[in-house]
């Protein structure tokens, strides 16, 4: 993908940011919240901190969303960033419940 | 770096700037004035007319066992204020109306032994510079105003990481440099970015945390649903609670409670104690919180850290969010909510986050700035004048009309807090008024006028609006003055009135003699082309 980035794409790209990137917040908090230290049951502070995560998550995406070479890959990228990050998640809360 | 990269980024930044800049001027302007809330508090209550002198903690029993005998809300909760002041005047108050709703009432022992009962009248205008913090300026309901400070936020997030791209290419060219000159979107740019970089970790705080401030609920839900399995009410009570005492054992006395509290947390300054009944399926006894300060630690709130107190032995049973007794991981929550806040390290830090919020003013608006200037169609030799656009026109006027009225709209709502009491039944209605009128006045008086001249008169008016806090506790019919730390606030005010005089001062004469292709000169006319 040789071409040069511009802003005009910008709506495509910040749709994309917003909610791919929310989702990817609520991902790793999942991925963390099921997987990390203390498990799901981790207790109030844990959940908390599950909280705290999505923001850097969805602010970053937000911030970076413009390096995308396009509207389409900046879609495509961050849907194949959620697959990753929610299969494990899902399979989680399907095996260990 | 690549080109595309940086035009790319220098495109989302102007625009990001320009549509979140003066939100966040006004959220940064109020958010500066909450690092001394609690002398400005201070500052506007009135003198209690109702109560003499606060009643000796060593009577503090007597007073908790008379009040609850004469009072049932009170019997179901209550809290004893450790050191009462103006802000504060009884030794102990209790919520007489809902928890949505609620109406202090504060009750004290004069010396000949009377009990003394009266609503407390702490003043309101902590809460409009709080809400103004908090909905970035806007006079909307939550619902509504804080998925807008969600948006902002993360605005302000793209606009520092495409602010640092933007900058990267010339950092070590640009970064010492302040080019004052002829030239002034160098100035202007120089200066935004030296502020902007040096205060960079501070702004990727404060833009992080504002969004979780803002979208927690929303956040809260959507993980419900997603990785609690409908579940999280449920997950919230999977923690063991402190063991309840028998309701029946009597409480020690408040005296010995602090006795032992000292003994336990030496380094732990208590404010309040807050006694309430829990319900009877939580044991049904009478449980304390403390909230109090230790400087060397970084607070929950705003001002205070909280323990729990086990009323019948004076055992601390819950240090969660007790400052230098937290767990790991409750003291690594503290620390976002501190590093917000600015609750640590005492008054030191209180006035570093206090210039840092006056410092992002200043990005804002000279990022403004810059995209005037930017956009200036220079006069060339024998070119004749030129005219400069429309949008750099609108620009100039509401870059000056939101920030400078702003800062009048506060001036102006804070000094009435010393004309309003006892003349105007709803006080805090009245602040909020105050501060819209003369918000959308500024705002179209600077329309009104044009941005050159509208320049100058509105920071001479916004210089009024400070000086008339002083000037108020001076001069207004029945004002007060309580002689202590909310002296500051005069001073202050009086400091800040002069500032922007001089800056008034400096942009009469930029309006005079200013470059002549500048849309700030007075003679400039209103562009054609949009």
């Amino acid at each position: 993908m040789s071409g040069t980035l511009s802003s005009r794409d910008w709506f495509g790209k910040s749709v994309a940011a917003v909610l791919l990137g929310f989702l990817l917040g609520i991902g790793i908090s999942g991925l963390w919240g099921w997987l990390g230290i203390g498990g799901i049951t981790g207790g109030p502070a844990k959940m908390q901190l599950n909280m705290w995560m999505v923001s850097p998550v969805w602010a970053l995406t937000c911030a970076f969303v413009f390096f995308f070479p396009s509207t389409r890959a900046a879609w495509g990228w961050l849907a194949l960033m959620n697959a990753i990050v929610w299969a494990p998640v899902l399979a989680a809360q399907f095996l260990l419940r | 770096m690549r080109q595309d990269v940086l035009k790319t980024y220098k495109d989302v930044h102007s625009w990001v700037g320009i549509i979140a800049g003066m939100f966040l001027f006004i959220a940064f302007w109020a958010g500066a004035l909450t690092m001394f809330k609690e002398p400005l508090i201070r500052w506007a209550t009135p003198p209690a007319a109702s109560f003499s002198a606060p009643t000796p903690i060593e009577q503090t029993d007597e007073l908790i066992a008379r009040t609850v005998a004469a009072y049932p809300k009170a019997a179901k909760g209550y809290t004893v204020v450790l050191a009462p002041g103006p802000d504060s005047p009884s030794r102990l108050y209790w919520n007489e109306g809902g928890r949505r709703d609620p109406k202090l009432v504060g009750a004290n022992l004069s010396s000949d032994g009377k009990l003394e009962v009266a609503p407390i009248e702490t003043s309101r205008i902590g809460y409009l510079v709080d809400e103004l913090h908090r909905r970035v300026g806007l006079p909307l309901p939550n619902s509504i105003a804080m998925p807008i400070t969600t948006i902002v936020a993360l605005l302000y997030f793209v606009a520092i990481i495409s602010g640092v791209i933007c900058l990267l290419p010339s950092l070590t060219k640009d970064l010492f440099a302040l080019r004052v000159s002829h030239n002034l979107k160098r100035m202007w740019l120089d200066l935004h970015n030296v502020l902007g970089f040096f205060s960079l970790p501070f702004h990727i705080v404060i833009a992080l945390t504002t969004v979780v401030f803002a979208f927690h609920d929303q956040i809260y839900d959507v993980q419900d649903k997603l990785i609690y399995q409908d579940n999280i009410e449920a997950r919230w009570e999977d923690h063991e609670h402190p063991p309840s005492p028998d309701p029946s054992t009597p409480l020690l006395p408040v005296p010995e409670l602090l006795a032992r509290l000292k003994l336990q947390a030496p380094g732990f300054r208590p404010v309040e104690m807050n006694f309430h009944r829990e319900a009877p399926d939580h044991g049904g006894h009478m449980a304390l919180t403390i909230t109090g300060h230790d400087d060397r630690y970084g607070h929950r709130s705003a001002t205070v850290g909280y323990g729990a107190v086990d009323a019948t032995t004076g055992k601390l049973v819950e240090t969660d969010l007790m400052p230098g007794f937290q767990p790991p991981l409750n003291a690594t929550l503290s620390g976002f909510f501190t590093l917000h806040f600015g609750s640590f390290g005492g008054l030191p830090v209180r006035w570093g986050y206090f210039l840092m919020g006056l410092v992002g003013t200043i990005i804002f608006y000279t990022g403004n700035l810059v995209w005037i200037e930017s956009r200036r169609k220079r006069e060339r030799r024998g070119s004749g004048p030129v005219t400069q656009s429309r949008q750099t026109f609108v620009l100039a006027a509401l870059t000056v009309g939101v920030c400078l009225g702003a800062i009048a709209g506060t001036g102006f709502s804070i000094a009435a807090a010393k004309w309003l009491p006892g003349r105007v039944d709803n006080v805090e209605n009245w602040h909020v008024g105050i501060y819209y009128a003369v918000f959308l006045g500024s705002a179209g008086w600077a329309f009104a006028r044009g941005a050159a001249r509208g320049s100058g008169e509105l920071l001479a008016f916004a210089a009024l609006a400070l000086a008339a806090i002083p000037l108020s506790t001076l001069f207004a019919p029945g004002a007060w003055s309580h002689a202590d730390m909310s002296l500051l606030v005069d001073w202050m005010a009086a400091g800040g009135a002069l500032a922007l005089l001089y800056v008034a001062h400096l942009s009469r004469q930029r309006s005079r003699q200013g470059q002549k292709d500048s849309v700030w000169l007075s003679t400039a006319v209103d562009g054609q082309t949009l």
